[in-house]
């Protein structure tokens, strides 16, 4: 990435994803993240932040929210832009399952909030329709219920199942 | 399953709860099934509260419960969201969207609707007796009741306020008895909180308040309102409201617009529009009868009242709620109205003739109760299938 013109009063910081790949960001705009807002008030700024946990096309991705989501600059967002950013979250996080598993991490990791809300809705809603034996299987969990166990609590709540 | 399924595995164990707190209420009450700890991480208290922030900060998941009470009909009706509300325009305009809940208990007696929060709501009976309970907590969402225990008490004059309670996280019902005939006798008052699982007697308010039977409260500002005027034939007469602050515990009064202040035999319902106190007062009888629709702007400051509209509709008996700010459903005898400054709409084909205890809110699904048994000892009810 070039640096800018002499003209830009923006402060920028550089990130490092694990694969060495670097990323020219402002400051404002990194600060989404907890994480890097902390390293940043520590002084990590002359320097290269480092980004180990992720790669550069995760890191790519999440500078795109970054800078979708930095504060605006003339103070309040209006309910015009609020919209406008609701929309291009829902396209945001409309990928396919190995992404959207990367930003979850990377959100996590990276402390943003409004990316973890945003991309766990996004999974709850893939895994909303599955069965009971389905989820099992996707979180690898083992059915630690003894058949008579299940079966009591199936019939407790037998309208959940319908 | 697909390869790509199976990747959610390596997630650590918060996201997977913080993913599953994103789920509507019935596929967690199913995924309750899948392990010991995954039953067990979904009723904490914690993540319930998590998945409530959740639902309530999703427009897709608030819709707004109407009730509907009598001996025969034993239901209760929630009407799928403001958004369609929105869209359609007309409160009315889709009945067939109305959904049935059905009485947990199958009462042969009449449940007044007092309150809702966050899904729970709050019923009473009022054709109390010894042998039967009093008030049932119950969440439609995940099909579970509780009745409450005894009150200290048991009188059928009675009203009551029902709200939850953000610092302390509990859900209060309060009770007021012979509020209508405080000259001869002293009303007193009594509290239910659900943490507790208990009824005490509260301190009574500095001055005494008159008021129907069965009237509506409103929970604004981390208050209940309700409707009161000072006992006639006792120095100056005044329309006031009583207030009950829910994390202090303490009554209070909010003055009503000066122009009411004085007027006796108003009749005056509160209500809540856009999170702002509101008052319905009703000026004259049958075809002279007038209604207006108030604002508190300001909370507290009786000078920021503002008078909104006139609703003009001969000989309507009472208001039930703002489905949106400028539009106020009124219930007839046996008609509903939804009404605003310019428009009117009738509905004629509800199936719903004759009922009573007609009731709007605000509704969202939620896991409030799921956790209940370790909260109060000996709860007398239980949960059962309405479907």
């Amino acid at each position: 990435m070039s640096s800018t013109l002499c003209c830009s009063f923006a402060k920028n910081v550089t990130l490092r994803s694990s694969d060495g790949q670097t990323f020219e960001v402002e400051e404002a705009a990194a600060q989404v993240s907890q994480t890097i807002k902390r390293m940043i008030e520590d002084g990590c700024t002359g320097s290269v932040i480092p980004v180990p946990n992720l790669t550069g096309p995760v890191l790519a991705l999440v500078i795109e929210y970054f800078k979708k989501h930095s504060p605006p600059s003339d103070g309040c967002p209006t309910a015009l832009l609020e919209m406008e950013i609701k929309d291009w979250d829902a396209k945001f996080v409309a990928v396919d399952n190995d992404t959207l598993l990367d930003l979850t991490l990377a959100a996590h990791y990276l402390e943003i909030q409004g990316l973890l809300d945003l991309t766990c809705h996004r999974v709850a809603d893939i895994l909303n329709d599955n069965s009971v034996e389905k989820i099992r299987e996707i979180f690898h969990i083992k059915n630690d219920f003894t058949p008579e166990e299940e079966a009591e609590e199936r019939s407790k709540i037998q309208w959940a199942f319908e | 399953m697909s390869m790509s399924m199976s990747i959610w595995q390596w997630l650590p164990k918060e996201i997977i709860t913080e993913i599953l707190s994103w789920l509507p209420v019935k596929s967690l009450i199913r995924f309750r099934c899948v392990s010991k700890a995954w039953c067990s991480l979904i009723s904490t208290s914690r993540f319930i509260a998590t998945h409530l922030n959740h639902s309530l900060s999703n427009s897709q998941y608030q819709t707004s419960i109407f009730a509907c009470h009598n001996y025969t009909f034993h239901t209760l009706l929630l009407y799928p969201s403001y958004q369609e509300i929105e869209q359609k325009g007309d409160f009315f305009a889709n009945p067939s969207d109305l959904i049935e809940l059905h009485d947990p208990f199958n009462h042969k007696y009449s449940l007044h609707l007092v309150g809702s929060s966050n899904g729970l709501l709050c019923l009473a009976n009022m054709t109390f007796n010894n042998e039967s309970g009093l008030c049932v907590l119950w969440n439609p969402s995940i099909q579970k009741a509780i009745s409450l225990p005894k009150p200290n008490l048991g009188s059928l004059q009675q009203t009551f306020g029902f709200g939850y309670e953000p610092l302390t996280d509990d859900y209060k019902l309060v009770r007021l008895m012979n509020p209508h005939d405080c000259k001869t006798v002293p009303p007193l008052f009594e509290i239910y909180t659900l943490r507790t699982g208990i009824w005490r007697f509260i301190t009574a308010p500095d001055s005494r308040y008159t008021m129907k039977y069965w009237s509506s409260s409103v929970l604004v500002c981390g208050a209940l309102h309700w409707s009161t005027h000072t006992p006639r034939h006792q120095g100056a007469f005044c329309n006031v409201i009583m207030s009950f602050n829910m994390k202090d515990e303490a009554f209070g009064e909010v003055g009503m617009p000066k122009s009411l202040q004085g007027l006796e035999g108003l009749d005056v319902t509160v209500a809540l529009i856009d999170g702002l106190l509101a008052l319905v007062p009703c000026t004259g009888f049958g075809i002279e009868a007038s209604h207006a629709v108030w604002v508190m702007k300001e909370y507290g400051v009786v000078e920021s009242w503002t008078k909104l509209y006139d609703v003009r509709i001969e000989g309507f008996q009472r208001v039930i709620g703002f489905p949106k700010s400028d539009e106020v459903l009124v219930h007839d005898a046996d008609r509903f109205f939804s009404c605003g400054p310019s428009s009117r709409g009738y509905l004629e084909d509800l199936p719903l003739c004759g009922l009573e205890h007609i009731y709007l809110d605000a509704y969202v699904e939620s896991l409030i109760l799921l956790n209940v048994a370790d909260l109060v000892p000996g709860r007398q009810g239980n949960s059962s299938g309405g479907s």
